[in-house]
C-alpha cells in the first residue's frame, strides 16, 4: 500500500515539477519554434505513457500485494495482447518521429536567401569571417596560418582580399535575415551552441561543418562551446549581438578586410599588438584584463607588483619575468594557480608587444613609457627595430636593476634619434655592453657578488655577455646573446631545452658550455662551438646518450647560430678554460 | 547433450591449496566473487570521484579542484563506471556465477581461460590506477577520448595519462573475449539433459546476448585504441587532421577525428545494451520469483532480447548528431533508434504484465526491481528525446544527456544489482542479507537517485552545457539553474553516503546473517537446487540435474506448491509447454 502510494506520488510529484518549475526552456530567440514544438509533442506523449505505465504499476502492487492464500494466475503468455502494445508503441513512435524527420528536414536545406558567415573555433575563443562583396570566402589552410594571418588565407587568392574578418569574439548578425554559420576549426573539436537559437553544430579540424537560422529577437547572446575541448572548453567565450539591419550595417562597415590587415594599412602600436595577440592566441581565455578572477593570474595592475610563487618565494613582475612565463610557464607557478598553461613559442617581437601590453594594464609600471614608445612608433620602421633591441638589452639585464637601467636605456633610445645614422648593428652592441660593464660596476659595490644563487641566471649572462663582447674571445665566434635568445624562443628550442636545469626531452643547456658530454655511443665530447652548431644543423650526428634522437635539422643563419652559441654560453656559470682531455687549440 | 554426459561421469579435480582454491581458482562462483570484489573495489573509487565533481559543479570553489583535476575526475569516474565496474559486474560477476549453476554445467567450459580473464581483468584495473601516479596524470579527455584533443596539450594527461588509458582499455578487452568465449560457448554446449534454450531463465539469455554483443562490438574498442595510440606515440595521422597546437602547426596531417567517434560509437553503443540487457534478464527473474508468477510473454522477452542486441549494431550514430557527419545519416539513425524502442517497451509491458495477477512480495528485491522499472522509464522515455534527431540538436551536450545516461546506465542497472544481490547473496554465502537495513538502502537510494537525475533534465532543457568545470556568467543561465545545482549536489552526497549501508551489509551479513538454507526465495530455476549452499566444487554432486520444464512454473494449476522447481518430473506436476516450444531430442 505505502508503495503504491509512493508511486503516484512520484507520478504525480514529476508532472507538477514539469509544469510549475522555473527551469524552463530559454527564450526562443531565432525561427526555430519547430524544434520547440517537437519538444513539446515529445513531453506529451511520454509523459502520457510515464503516467499510464506507473500508474499500473501502483494498482498491480496494490491490488495483488501478497496477502495470505492469494496465488497468482498462471498465464504464460497472451499473443495478442502483446501484438496490441506492440501495435500502440509503433503508433507512439512514428508520432514522435514523422514530424521530428519533418523539420530536421528544414534543418538540414539551407534556405536559398541565406546569407553566410564563418565561425572559427581555436582553444578557447572564437573569431568571425564574412565572404565581402564577391560573396565568396578564400581559400584557407592552416599552413597560411600565422599570427599577422589567423585565419590562414591563402594571400593569392582573389577571393579572399575583401574577405572581412571580425576583431574580438562579439559577432553581429542582422535580424530576421536567414544565416549559414560555416564552422572551422584551427585546432580540436569545438562545437558553437548558443541556447536561444537551439541549433548547434561541432566543429571538427580539416572539415568546414555548417547549420543555419534565423535570430528573431534583438540582444546580446551567449556563445557556450558544446564539444569538451580542453581544460578551458568552460570558458571559451563569445556573443552574438543581433542589430537592426541599420546597426549591422554600421558595424559591418567598421570591420577591417583580410586586404587590409596584410598590408598592415593601420598601423598598430605595439601595445595594440600585444592586445591582438592576447586575442588571437588565446591568451585571455585564462588572463583577465579587468581585474576578475580567472584560470591564470589577472593582468590588470599585474606589471611592476610582487607575485608570490608556489614555492613561498616572491618575484617582482618585469619584463623578463613575464618573457620566462610565456616560453616557459612552468618554470615559475604562481601561488594560488594551477600549473596548466602551455608554453608558447614566440619571437622577440611578440614577446616585447605582449608585455608591452601587459605593462599597459598596470598604473604600477612603466606604462607611460609605453606610450612615448608607440609615439615613438608612428615613424618609421627602422626606429621599432631599433627599441627591439633596446628591450632585448632590458631583458639581459638584472631584474632588481630593471627600474635603473630602463631609465639609461631610454636616454639611449633618445640619443640614437639624434644619431639616425647609427644602425650598425655591432657598434650598438660595443656600445650596450660598454653600458652592461657600468652597471657590473655598480652591481659589485652592491654585494650581488655575494649572494648570487643560480636562478639568478641573467647576472652570470651580464657577466660573461660583458667578457664576451670585450674579451672578443668565443672559440672564434662572435655572438649576440640577444639574437641567440631570441631564436631560442622563435625556432621553438625552449620547448625541449631548458634554461634552469630542470630535465626536458633535450639537453639543458644550464652550465653546458664547456663541459665534457658522453654520447650515445659511450665517447665524450667537448661542448664548444663547433659542437653545438654541428648540434643545430645536423643533430643526428651525434646525439647525447639518455636523450631521444628526435631533433629537427636547422638551417639558420651564421648570425643566429653565432647568437645561440653565445646565449647557450651565457648559461654557463663554471666555465672551464679548456678541454683538459685534449690540448688547447681554440684561438 | 555430449557434454552434460562426459561431466557426469568425469573425475572432478577438487582444488587443495589456498592458492588454488582463492586466487589461481578456476572454479566460476570464486572468479566471479573476484570479479565482483574488484568492481565493487574501483566503483568506489569512480564514486568519490563523482562526489568531489558535484561539490565543484555545487559550490564551485569549495575543495581545491582546478580545472584540470576535474576533468581528469570527470573522466576516470565515466570510464571505470561504464567499463570497470558495469561490464565486468555483470559478464563477469553475475555471468561467471549464474550462467553454469541455472543450465546445470558443472562450471564454465574453459575454467583455465576463465581464471586468466580475471586476471588480465585486475591487471586492466592496475594499469588504470596507475594513470593517477604519471607525469601530468590521468588523462582528462572525457570517457569518451575523443582526438585530437585527447592527445593534444590543452588537455589534461595528454602525454603519459591517455597512453595508460589506452593500454588499461586492450587488456580488458583480452580479458573480455577470454570471459566472453567461455560464457556464449558454455550457455551453447554445456546445457544440463533437459535444458532446451527456450527452458533457460530470463538471466542467461540476457548476458549471453550481452556477451556476444561484446564479443562483436569490443574489437571496434580495441582498433581505434591501437590507432589512437600511434597517432600519439609514433606520429600517425589516424585521426589527427592539418591543425595547430596553440598556434603551432602539429606534424599531423589528413586524419580524420570523425573516424574515431564512429569506430568508438560502434563499440559504444552496442556497449550500453551489454550493461543493460543482463540487468533485463536479472529483473525478470527477480520479478517472476517474487511476484511467484511466470515470467509473463517469455518467449517474446527472449524475442525481444535478441533484437534489442541485433538493432544496438544500427544506431550509434545517435550519438553523432551534431557531430558535423553527413546530415543525411540522422534519418537513419533517428529511424532505427526509435525502432529499438519497441521491443523495449515491450519488455516494460510484461514486466508489468508479470506483477498483474500475481501474489507480490515486497521484499528488497523485488522493491529494487519496481524502482527499476520506474527509473528504467524515465531513462527510456528521455532517450526518445535524443534518438529524434531534430530534437538532439539543441539537447545535445547539455545536462539532459547526463541526466538521460545517468538514469538509464547508472541507476537502473545499479538498482538490479543490488536487487540481484540481495537476491543471490544467500546463495553464494548460505545467509541472508539484513532485511531492515537493506530497506533503508533502497528507500534512500531510489528516491534520492530519483531527486538527483529527474530535475537535472531541465537543466538541459535550458541549455546548461555539460562538462563545464565552471557556469558562470552565461546569460541564459539563471541564478536558479545554480540553486539547483546546489540542491542535486546535498542529495548526490547523501546517496553515496549511504552505499555504505550496503556494503556493511555485505561484510556483516557474510558473519552473522541468518542462514538461508538452499532456496530461501522458493524459486523454480537450477541454481537454487544444488545439493550445498554454497554449492562446492563442481555444483552438482554425483549426477547433473535433469530439466523437465521451463523456469517459470510458479502457482502452476493443481500443483501444491506455488512453486514447481524446473526438476520437477512431467508425472508429479503436469508440464504446459505450448506447442512453439523448441523441439530438441530428449536427453
Amino acid at each position: 500500500m505505502t508503495f503504491a502510494v509512493i508511486l503516484l506520488v512520484i507520478v504525480i510529484a514529476s508532472v507538477l515539477f514539469h509544469f510549475l518549475s522555473p527551469w524552463q526552456a530559454t527564450p526562443l530567440a531565432s525561427n526555430w519554434q519547430s524544434i520547440d514544438t517537437t519538444i513539446a509533442m515529445t513531453f506529451l506523449i511520454t509523459g502520457i505513457f510515464f503516467v499510464a505505465i506507473v500508474g499500473f504499476m501502483a494498482y498491480c502492487v496494490y491490488r495483488y500485494r501478497a496477502v495470505p492464500g492469494r496465488r497468482s494466475e498462471y498465464q504464460r503468455d497472451n499473443k495478442k495482447l502483446e501484438w496490441w502494445l506492440i501495435a500502440i508503441t509503433t503508433l507512439g513512435i512514428v508520432i514522435l518521429l514523422a514530424p521530428g524527420l519533418v523539420v530536421y528536414s528544414d534543418f538540414v536545406h539551407v534556405p536559398k536567401d541565406a546569407s553566410e558567415f564563418e565561425a572559427v573555433g581555436e582553444q578557447w575563443r572564437w573569431s568571425y569571417r564574412l565572404p565581402g562583396e564577391d560573396d565568396e570566402f578564400g581559400r584557407t589552410s592552416i599552413g597560411h596560418m600565422n599570427d599577422k594571418n589567423t585565419f590562414g588565407i591563402d594571400p593569392d587568392d582573389p577571393a579572399g582580399q575583401d574577405d572581412i574578418l571580425v576583431a574580438g569574439s562579439q559577432m553581429h548578425l542582422p535580424i530576421d535575415q536567414p544565416v549559414k554559420v560555416n564552422l572551422r576549426s584551427k585546432d580540436v573539436l569545438h562545437d558553437f551552441y548558443v541556447p536561444d537559437f537551439r541549433a548547434k553544430m561541432d566543429l571538427i579540424p580539416g572539415q568546414v561543418t555548417y547549420f543555419w537560422f534565423t535570430p528573431t529577437v534583438l540582444g546580446t547572446f551567449d556563445i557556450a562551446c558544446a564539444e569538451y575541448c580542453g581544460i578551458g572548453h568552460y570558458n571559451m567565450r563569445g556573443q552574438i549581438v543581433v542589430d537592426e539591419l541599420a546597426t549591422y550595417q554600421a558595424w559591418l562597415s567598421s570591420q577591417k578586410t583580410f586586404a587590409e590587415v596584410l598590408t598592415g594599412g593601420t598601423v598598430e602600436g605595439i601595445v595594440a599588438q600585444g592586445q591582438r595577440l592576447a586575442s588571437s592566441r588565446g591568451c585571455l581565455a585564462c588572463h583577465s584584463v579587468d581585474g576578475s578572477a580567472a584560470l591564470g593570474p589577472g593582468w590588470l595592475d599585474l606589471y611592476g607588483s610582487s607575485e608570490n610563487l608556489a614555492d613561498g618565494s616572491q618575484v617582482v613582475v618585469d619584463d623578463a619575468y613575464l618573457v620566462e612565463s610565456i616560453v616557459n610557464p612552468a618554470a615559475k607557478i604562481v601561488a594560488g594557480y594551477p600549473a596548466v598553461m602551455v608554453a608558447y613559442a614566440l619571437s622577440g617581437e611578440q614577446l616585447d608587444s605582449l608585455v608591452a601590453y601587459i605593462a599597459s594594464l598596470s598604473s604600477l609600471g612603466p606604462s607611460s613609457d609605453a606610450d612615448s614608445s608607440s609615439d615613438a612608433d608612428s615613424s618609421s620602421d627602422t626606429e621599432t627595430s631599433l627599441e627591439t633591441e633596446a628591450s632585448l638589452d632590458i631583458k639581459t639585464s638584472l631584474d632588481t636593476e630593471a627600474s635603473l637601467e630602463t631609465e639609461a636605456s631610454l636616454d639611449i633610445k633618445n640619443s640614437l634619434d639624434t644619431e639616425a645614422s647609427l644602425e650598425t648593428e655591432a657598434s650598438l652592441d660595443t656600445e650596450t655592453s660598454l653600458d652592461i660593464e657600468t652597471s657590473l660596476d655598480i652591481d659589485t659595490g652592491s654585494g650581488k657578488n655575494t649572494s648570487l644563487p643560480t636562478d639568478l641566471g641573467p647576472v652570470a649572462n651580464l657577466k660573461i655577455t660583458a667578457e664576451i663582447a670585450s674579451d672578443a674571445v668565443l672559440d672564434g665566434m662572435q655572438g649576440d646573446v640577444a639574437i641567440g635568445e631570441r631564436s631560442a624562443t622563435t625556432y621553438g628550442c625552449l620547448g625541449c631545452h631548458s634554461v634552469d636545469g630542470s630535465a626536458g626531452l633535450g639537453p639543458t643547456w644550464l652550465d653546458l658550455f664547456h663541459r665534457q658530454e658522453t654520447l650515445i655511443d659511450g665517447s665524450q665530447v667537448w661542448v664548444d662551438a663547433d659542437y653545438l652548431i654541428q648540434s643545430i644543423v645536423h643533430p643526428a650526428a651525434q646525439i647525447v646518450a639518455d636523450y631521444p634522437p628526435i631533433m629537427a635539422a636547422y638551417a639558420l643563419s651564421p648570425e643566429e647560430l653565432g647568437g645561440l652559441v653565445a646565449y647557450i654560453a651565457s648559461l654557463t656559470s663554471n666555465r672551464a678554460i679548456a678541454d683538459p682531455a685534449i690540448p688547447k687549440t681554440e684561438e | 547433450m555430449a557434454y552434460a554426459d562426459d561431466a557426469e561421469h568425469e573425475e572432478l579435480h577438487d582444488p587443495t591449496s589456498f592458492w588454488s582454491r582463492y586466487i589461481w581458482s578456476q572454479d566460476h562462483k570464486v572468479i566471479a566473487v573476484q570479479y565482483s570484489l574488484i568492481a565493487i573495489g574501483i566503483g568506489l573509487v569512480a564514486l568519490v570521484l563523482s562526489a568531489m565533481m558535484r561539490m565543484q559543479i555545487g559550490f564551485p570553489g569549495s575543495i581545491d579542484m582546478d580545472a584540470s583535476e576535474y576533468y581528469q575526475a570527470m573522466t576516470m569516474h565515466g570510464m571505470i563506471m561504464v567499463i570497470y565496474l558495469l561490464t565486468a559486474l555483470f559478464l563477469g560477476g553475475f555471468g561467471n556465477y549464474l550462467i553454469p549453476l541455472m543450465v546445470g554445467a558443472r562450471d564454465m567450459v574453459f575454467p583455465f581461460v576463465n581464471m586468466l580473464s580475471v586476471w588480465f581483468y585486475f591487471v586492466s584495473v592496475i594499469v588504470l590506477v596507475a594513470s593517477f601516479f604519471v607525469p601530468g596524470g590521468p588523462t582528462g579527455a572525457g570517457w569518451t577520448l575523443y582526438p585530437p584533443q585527447a592527445i593534444t596539450a590543452g588537455t589534461p594527461g595528454s602525454e603519459w595519462g591517455i597512453i595508460l588509458m589506452l593500454v588499461s582499455l586492450i587488456i580488458f578487452i583480452v580479458a573480455a573475449t577470454m570471459g566472453g568465449l567461455n560464457y556464449v560457448t558454455t550457455v551453447l554446449q554445456a546445457r544440463t539433459h533437459g535444458m532446451t534454450l527456450f527452458r533457460m531463465p530470463l538471466t542467461v539469455w540476457g548476458i549471453f546476448v550481452a556477451t556476444i554483443l561484446a564479443l562483436l562490438a569490443f574489437p571496434a574498442l580495441f582498433v581505434s585504441g591501437v590507432m589512437m595510440l600511434l597517432d600519439q606515440t609514433i606520429g600517425t595521422s589516424f585521426f589527427m587532421p592539418d591543425m595547430l597546437q596553440f598556434g603551432i602547426k602539429t606534424e599531423h596531417t589528413g586524419g580524420s577525428p570523425i573516424l574515431f567517434q564512429h569506430l568508438f560509437w560502434f563499440f559504444g553503443h552496442p556497449e550500453v545494451y551489454i550493461v543493460a540487457l543482463p540487468a533485463f534478464g536479472l529483473v525478470s527473474d527477480l520479478i517472476s520469483v517474487h511476484a511467484r508468477r511466470s515470467i509473463f510473454g517469455y518467449r517474446m522477452m527472449v524475442w525481444a532480447i535478441v533484437w534489442i542486441g541485433g538493432l544496438s549494431f544500427i544506431v550509434w550514430a545517435h550519438h553523432m548528431y551534431v557531430s558535423g557527419m553527413n546530415p543525411y545519416f540522422g534519418f537513419f539513425f533517428a529511424v532505427t533508434t526509435l525502432v529499438i524502442a519497441v521491443p523495449t517497451a515491450l519488455k516494460v509491458y510484461n514486466w508489468l504484465l508479470t506483477l498483474w495477477r500475481g501474489n507480490i512480495h515486497l521484499t528488497v528485491p523485488m522493491l529494487f526491481s519496481l524502482a527499476f522499472i520506474v527509473t528504467f522509464l524515465v531513462g527510456g522515455l528521455t532517450g526518445l528525446f535524443l534518438g529524434n534527431v531534430v530534437v538532439d540538436i539543441p539537447l545535445s551536450d547539455t545536462y539532459f544527456v547526463v541526466a538521460h545516461f545517468h538514469m538509464v546506465m547508472g541507476v537502473a542497472p545499479i538498482l538490479v544489482v543490488f536487487g540481484a544481490i540481495y537476491h543471490w547473496y544467500p546463495k553464494v554465502t548460505g545467509r541472508m542479507l539484513h532485511d531492515g537495513i537493506g530497506k533503508l538502502h533502497f528507500w534512500i537510494t531510489f528516491l534520492g537517485t530519483y531527486l538527483i537525475y529527474f530535475p537535472m533534465h531541465y537543466l538541459g532543457i535550458q541549455g546548461m552545457p555539460r562538462r563545464y568545470y565552471l557556469s558562470e556568467d552565461y546569460q541564459f543561465i539563471p541564478q536558479s539553474a545554480h540553486s539547483l545545482n546546489e540542491f542535486i549536489t546535498v542529495v548526490a552526497i547523501v546517496v553515496g553516503i549511504s552505499q555504505l549501508l550496503f556494503i556493511y551489509n555485505l561484510i556483516y551479513s557474510a558473519f552473522r546473517g541468518p542462514p538461508s538454507g538452499g532456496n530461501p526465495w522458493r524459486a523454480c530455476s537450477l541454481e537454487w537446487l544444488t545439493p550445498d549452499t554454497p554449492p562446492k566444487h563442481g555444483n552438482w554432486g554425483p549426477s547433473l540435474p535433469v530439466v523437465h520444464r521451463w523456469a517459470y512454473d510458479y502457482a502452476v494449476p493443481g500443483a501444491e506448491l506455488d512453486y514447481t522447481p524446473q526438476t520437477t518430473p512431467a508425472s508429479e506436476v503436469p508440464v504446459h509447454e505450448s506447442d512453439e516450444d523448441e523441439v530438441l531430442p530428449a536427453n
